[in-house]
């Protein structure tokens, strides 16, 4: 069936405009995140810890002295059971790894969900990105 | 057409006459024994290629022809109203690409192609009127690295800085120098794409405009300063390029970790893709002229269409589902996510008829769902035998 057409561009220009005014919400600096998103979302102020903070781009986590890749939480030996009965409560959800343990329900959530897939934090950090603002917002661009 | 758009019309034409070998001329378009004519990006020739092949082998076969200026191209001719000229490929039951000239006078497209929706592109404020929507399949898009390069992931806030500020300015390194850093102009459903993720404004990204996906991976994989070189393409031109060039893994905005499009670097699953970890993905779309009832006014285009969305019975000789996923493309039916708008919000999906377990046998080598023949060989998890495998529904 023919798809309807609701004001996509009106989305991406808020979007935009709220990347270029510098993300005012608090970001930690780890993780830079546009204002806006995910402002549903109860993980929101949860910010996902452990291995986002390594240091180098091609390197993981504290706890990986091999610098080879990672994996987040759960393998397929160790399944995230939503059948547990957890509320979505991120103090529940929230791993020590950082992923997230149940079934996801957000974009930030399924991001984040626990896998056995192979990945490398890249850290958003000032080192790394030596434009980023104290604060650890996105400066408008050029 | 917008001004800035008219303005790649040049360049556009100019990769056109490219196509055609210096001294030959190539036939007629319409000489073809039954032409579907079709225009957009060049992320997707690779998946038309191997269709038009197989679209040979059908009874009533459909000759499929493409001009790939960009993918914009695929929804502004229908806004604009304008016909298309130069030459524009086809391919042999082998899948060799021909090339065939458009009428001098110029043709009206059947279809048009594009890895976006067409409302991101300049100067498409809405889809015409009598112009219909059909999503096809999953294609996900990668900025890359040559192999020669120790880069293995980038962040969004990364390329905010790399493609917003240009790499000089940027600082992000080893992505400062601006001769390196690869890029396409407003048109390309890959920039559009890699822009929304990033938050930059399409008309605002920087970096050099090598015009096509191939260009992209010659530029990069060929690279002289490979440490420096950052380009982009769809997954599946860069995964028909492992040797060149590699994708890098890459981690959004609200993200923790950098995930590669598969499961690992090597991989050819899709997972990521498939479950929401790597968010640079969109649909296919085609644009298709529709009478008032929603239907393809064409009946060849209505047959060709249909045979990706569904709503035509696919014929025997063309094994639709094995081609997008051998392309490295997605079928809906293998998708556990889907979004609304463009690199936007992900939700659960489950699709109509899931081929999930079938994907992961024929892309990943292997699946640990269940064989069948039947339904009957299935248990209550998965009850319906699907493909050969034990899918949920």
């Amino acid at each position: 069936m023919p798809i309807a057409h609701p004001t996509v561009r009106a989305r991406v220009a808020a979007r935009a405009l709220a990347l270029a005014v510098g993300l005012v919400g608090a970001c930690s600096s780890e993780q830079v995140e546009p204002p806006g998103d995910d402002t549903d979302d109860p993980a929101t102020s949860a910010t996902p810890t452990g291995n986002a903070t390594a240091t180098e781009p091609g390197t993981t986590t504290p706890d990986d002295p091999t610098g080879t890749s990672t994996t987040q939480g759960a393998t397929t030996d160790d399944p995230p059971d939503p059948t547990t009965g957890t509320t979505g409560d991120p103090a529940e959800c929230e791993t020590p790894e950082g992923c997230w343990s149940c079934t996801p329900t957000t974009h930030k959530q399924h991001l984040n969900a626990c896998t056995d897939a192979t990945c490398e934090p890249f850290p958003n950090t000032k080192d790394r990105l030596p434009l980023l603002e104290e604060d650890g917002t996105l400066p408008p661009l050029p | 057409m917008s001004l800035r758009l008219a303005l790649y019309v040049p360049l556009a034409a100019a990769l056109g006459l490219t196509l055609a070998p210096r001294g030959v001329l190539a036939a007629p378009c319409a000489d073809l024994p039954n032409p579907v004519i079709g225009i957009g990006g060049s992320a997707s020739k690779p998946l038309l290629a191997k269709v038009a092949a197989a679209l040979h082998a059908i009874d009533a076969p459909i000759d499929l022809v493409y001009q790939s200026p960009g993918a914009c191209f695929g929804i502004t001719y229908f806004v604009d109203g304008t016909k298309i000229t130069g030459t524009a490929n086809y391919w042999d039951a082998e899948g060799t690409e021909q090339t065939c000239d458009l009428p001098l006078t110029g043709a009206d497209p059947d279809f048009g192609m594009l890895g976006v929706k067409g409302t991101l592109c300049e100067g498409v404020d809405a889809i015409p009127d009598g112009i219909a929507e059909f999503p096809g399949p999953i294609t996900s898009w990668s900025l890359i690295a040559s192999n020669d390069s120790s880069q293995t992931n980038i962040s969004a806030a990364a390329v905010y800085f790399v493609y917003g500020f240009g790499a000089a300015l940027g600082q992000v390194a080893p992505w400062t120098v601006d001769a390196e850093l690869y890029s396409r102009n407003a048109t390309s459903a890959a920039l559009i794409a890699i822009a929304l993720g990033a938050g930059i404004p399409p008309t605002k990204f920087k970096g050099i405009d090598v015009g096509t996906n191939q260009a992209m991976i010659s530029s990069v994989g060929q690279s002289l300063n490979p440490e420096n070189a950052l380009g982009f393409v769809s997954t599946e031109v860069a995964d028909l390029n492992r040797d060149t060039v590699h994708t890098l893994a890459y981690q959004a905005y609200d993200q923790s970790c950098a995930y590669w499009p598969d499961s690992t670097a090597t991989a050819f699953d899709k997972r990521n893709v498939r479950d929401g970890h790597y968010d640079l993905w969109s649909p296919y779309n085609f644009y298709v002229p529709v009478d008032g009832d929603g239907e393809i006014i064409d009946p060849e285009t209505r047959r060709l269409v249909g045979f990706f969305t569904g709503a035509e019975p696919l014929p025997d000789g063309l094994p639709l589902l094995d081609i997008i996923i051998d392309n490295g493309t997605i079928p809906q039916c293998a998708m556990q996510v889907w979004r609304d708008e463009e690199i936007g919000p992900l939700y659960s999906f489950q699709p109509d008829a899931p081929c999930g377990c079938y994907f992961e046998a024929r892309a990943a080598g292997g699946t640990d769902c269940q064989a069948c023949a039947g339904d009957g060989d299935c248990g209550a998890d998965a009850p319906v035998c699907r493909h050969g495998y034990c899918e949920v529904i």
